[in-house]
């Protein structure tokens, strides 16, 4: 039984269930059509707070440590340079997230900055050494950003030819059991990019233990180079051609188009109506309901499967579809989002929250965010966060998000009652503008509000 | 849910303890010489403190009928003598040595001149600012503290000669004249006020009910319910929320002692958790405690010092002569200030006491004050700071009759 108001505007529940709710300097446009515009809008937000790319990151990862070992023998030059380098990995992770808020708090397009978090979270990943410690926001914002409004079929690819997927599902360790490779170092496949390909980043089922296999041979020769940048090895890739799903990929020979055979491959499995209807079930559960309605889903599916995968089409459709605004609330922001939209509540600048130092960031907003179950940028498998309630409300993290809420380490520029107001604007019990009023303290009266049910809904 | 570190209650307190350490807010201390030796210490108590329960008026006939469980018999017995009617509330038992040698002292039935609406915020604002814009239309109001306009008549006064210490805001030392503050690593706590207020907010909602159930904070505070949960979960208790509240009040004291001992001559910190609408014999008792344990830690910290240090811990109205329905008290007017310090003349409980009977009752409701608590205060500052009483009522207290001499100070 949903606690909300049932008269809530169109507009603001668009702005708390695809963006990060109100904020007392002002909302943008919300509309459905405004919504799914602002995404075909130049990325403002990527120029104005950048994240360190891939590259820079994963080479400065790799030259801290060589610099650190040659340190370690004596080479004091290399000591000073290994210590200069760790600071900016470390700082560069550190300040992630105030980045990420950054762009929240600035932003005219609240939805993109949704879609980047779910869609980080659909291809999770995580650095899996410590080379790679700053390098995940890089990735998201190069492979999966760019195509928030645009095919899936160019983020499945665009994320399948990225060095990071390929070093976190061991891509680069698989090897063609015939290729040149294979042969002379005694190597063999490795099956996990292929198997998770098809479970969590397309088909979500209706595949078998044969399509796996043949997929990971398939995919072999995809790889990463010493300076970290995608390569395509045909040393390692399989000869002869593979079936996946009934259809043949790929000639006998390995060869220069065979990366062309795996690219027309992910073309398929990007618009195979098993894609369609698992792609839009996810972002279903994300957006409108733990279990969203069958209805529901096959609006998506069927936005997708008509438009070949034209991701904006399937937004749309679930914007527009009855069962989401009659769900209302139902779903609990994670902690992320919770987050960013208590700073987005309290009129937080995005120049306030860059000019934290990044340890500062850390300590503010990082060890806050994990205690509520979100260790920022490294989702525990490649499964991503969950986003059902259940895994939020627990009551140990319950208690981190009142801690939070308590605590905030930003100071609320309204009275209590006036931001109970503005953030929950008619979407709220009476009860909880009245209980911030109620408060003893104006920072409990706020606390109140970032803390109720409604505030932690969408 | 596999795949999460499990968050345990111990690694949940120290996390929340480092959490917060270093401010971003924090200011960079420097050094300067100190104008003269008199300290001084202004405690905010926020959420209206109960001053019927703090010092008893157990002499009283009207306060045993108007408060059947927190005035009965018991509850009389249990008070520690002070003078004539009046008692101590035995968790302040550690600051009766203080009492005895003249060190602490507590003016009854003062209030600032707000009335009305009874709002913490209003009232806060008030207390801290010092201006009070009357119906008349005679006062002022603003967003600066008066203690901050204070410190522009102090002689020599520097940037480091008041601090603010903490994290709740305060408009005490806000405005033109240089302050610094400081807000030490303090553990999560959440008032008892906060924790109904939540939840009653939670009731309605059954993931956030049954989640807040068990949660770590909402806890039984007066019957060690941190212990409680932690014993639950299976873990040993490590510390409990009133335990963690205290440590709070020390932490803030004992920073201040550091900086009074130092160039720093005025402090100042708040004490929350007093809006005891329920249950008022055990909500009281973390906040009672973090306020004997600054005192104490003060005292401990200053050293030498004590001796020319006065503590007023003041504030924003006091709460009704009755209990309510829930064995609590809700918002009032006339209050309490505690006096406390080596430089105080304690021992005393001043102010005239008005009495309980309805017909000396405010409203009908309310103890009735018999001072202004702005004017006491003014009385401190030209006695510890000399600032002379055209200042006092022209600009720290702008439209305040300060009256005569209360004679506070040794």
């Amino acid at each position: 039984m949903s606690i909300f108001p049932t008269d809530i505007s169109p507009q603001t529940r668009n702005l708390i269930r695809f963006g990060y709710g109100l904020s007392p300097l002002g909302a943008p446009a919300a509309s459905t059509a405004a919504l799914i515009d602002g995404l075909r809008q130049p990325d403002a937000m990527v120029a104005k707070f950048p994240q360190p790319g891939f590259e820079e990151a994963a080479v400065n990862g790799q030259e801290q440590r060589k610099a650190t070992v040659r340190g370690r023998k004596g080479d004091e030059a290399e000591k000073q340079r290994g210590r200069a380098l760790r600071t900016w990995v470390n700082d560069a992770r550190y300040r992630a997230p105030a980045i990420a808020i950054a762009r929240i708090l600035e932003t005219q397009t609240p939805f993109r900055e949704r879609l980047h978090w779910h869609w980080a979270n659909h291809f999770a990943l995580r650095d899996t050494s410590s080379l790679y410690r700053a390098a995940t926001a890089g990735f998201i914002d190069e492979a999966i950003r760019p195509h928030l409004a645009g095919r899936f079929a160019d983020m499945l690819k665009a994320v399948a030819l990225h060095p990071m997927m390929l070093l976190y599902l061991d891509q680069r360790n698989s090897y063609g059991p015939n290729s040149q490779h294979g042969l002379r170092d005694g190597m063999g496949l490795n099956e996990n990019y292929a198997r998770e390909l098809l479970e969590l980043h397309t088909l979500g089922a209706g595949y078998s233990q044969d399509d796996v296999r043949q997929t990971a041979e398939l995919l072999t020769g995809l790889t990463v180079s010493a300076q970290k940048t995608f390569e395509f090895k045909p040393e390692m890739a399989e000869p002869g051609a593979e079936t996946v799903l009934g259809k043949s990929y790929g000639g006998p020979r390995v060869n220069k188009q065979s990366l062309q055979a795996i690219e027309a491959f992910l073309d398929d499995l990007a618009v195979h109506p098993q894609t369609a209807r698992h792609v839009s079930m996810r972002l279903a559960r994300h957006f409108v309901a733990d279990v969203p309605e069958e209805g529901l889903v096959a609006a998506m599916a069927d936005a997708f499967s008509t438009t070949k995968g034209d991701l904006p089409s399937v937004y749309e459709a679930m914007i527009e579809h009855p069962s989401t605004s009659a769900r209302f609330g139902d779903k609990i922001k994670p902690p992320f989002t919770y987050l960013a939209s208590s700073c987005l509540a309290l009129g937080l600048r995005g120049a306030e929250v860059m000019a934290l130092e990044p340890e500062a960031v850390n300590r503010l907003i990082g060890e806050p965010l994990a205690r509520m179950g979100d260790f920022f940028l490294r989702p525990p498998s490649p499964e991503g966060l969950p986003d059902e309630a259940q895994a939020w409300i627990t009551p140990q993290m319950l208690a981190a998000r009142v801690e939070w809420a308590m605590n905030m380490p930003f100071s609320p520029k309204q009275e209590p009652r006036d931001l109970a107001q503005s953030v929950l604007s008619g979407s709220a019990r009476e009860s909880v503008i009245e209980a911030a009023g109620r408060a003893e303290t104006r920072r409990e009266g706020v606390g109140l509000v970032i803390a109720s049910p409604e505030f932690n809904r969408m | 849910m596999t795949g999460f570190p499990n968050l345990d209650r111990r690694r949940f307190l120290l996390g929340a303890a480092c959490s917060v350490a270093a401010h971003p807010l924090m200011t960079q201390a420097s050094f300067a010489a100190a104008p003269g030796e008199n300290r001084l210490v202004v405690i905010l108590l926020r959420g209206a403190m109960d001053g019927l329960d703090v010092v008893r008026p157990v002499g009283d006939p009207a306060f045993g009928l108007l408060r059947p469980d927190l005035g009965s018999l018991a509850v009389r017995n249990d008070s520690l003598p002070l003078t004539g009617p009046f008692a101590l509330h035995p968790e302040l038992a550690e600051l009766m040595p203080l009492w005895n040698s003249g060190e602490l002292g507590f003016i009854n039935a003062t209030s600032t001149p707000y009335r009305g609406t009874r709002s913490h915020f209003d009232g806060q604002d008030i207390l801290e600012t010092g201006m009070f814009a009357g119906v008349d239309g005679s006062g002022q109001s603003g967003r600066d503290g008066w203690l901050n306009r204070a410190l522009g008549f102090v002689q020599g006064a520097e940037a480091q000669t008041a601090i603010a210490v903490g994290r709740e805001q305060s408009l005490l030392l806000e405005g033109p004249n240089p302050a610094q503050s400081w807000a030490p690593d303090e553990a999560f706590s959440l008032s008892p006020q906060a924790e109904n207020l939540l939840r009653g907010l939670y009731h309605d909602d059954d993931l956030f009910r049954d989640a807040s159930e068990t949660a770590l904070f909402l806890t039984d505070t007066a019957q060690n319910g941190g212990a409680m949960a932690s014993e639950m979960n299976g873990m040993a208790p490590d510390m409990d929320m009133s335990a963690q509240k205290a440590a709070t009040a020390q932490a803030l004291a004992s920073y201040a002692a550091t900086r009074l001992t130092g160039d720093a001559r005025i402090a100042s910190f708040s004490v929350s958790g007093w809006d005891s609408h329920v249950r008022q014999d055990r909500t009281l008792l973390p906040a009672l405690r973090e306020l004997k344990s600054a005192i104490l830690t003060l005292k401990a910290g200053l050293g030498a010092a004590w001796g020319s240090t006065t503590i007023i811990a003041m504030t924003e109205f006091g709460r009704t002569a009755a209990q309510n329905g829930g064995g609590g008290t809700d918002h009032g007017t006339g209050g309490l200030a505690v006096l406390a310090g080596g430089a105080v003349r304690g021992g005393r409980v001043y102010g005239d006491w008005p009495g309980l009977e309805e017909s000396a009752l405010y409203e009908r409701r309310d103890l009735t004050p018999t001072s202004d608590v702005r004017a006491h205060t003014a009385w401190l500052m030209a006695s510890l700071y000399g600032l002379d009483r055209a200042a006092l009522e022209g600009t720290v207290f702008p439209g305040l009759d300060m009256g005569r001499d209360a004679n506070l100070l040794l």
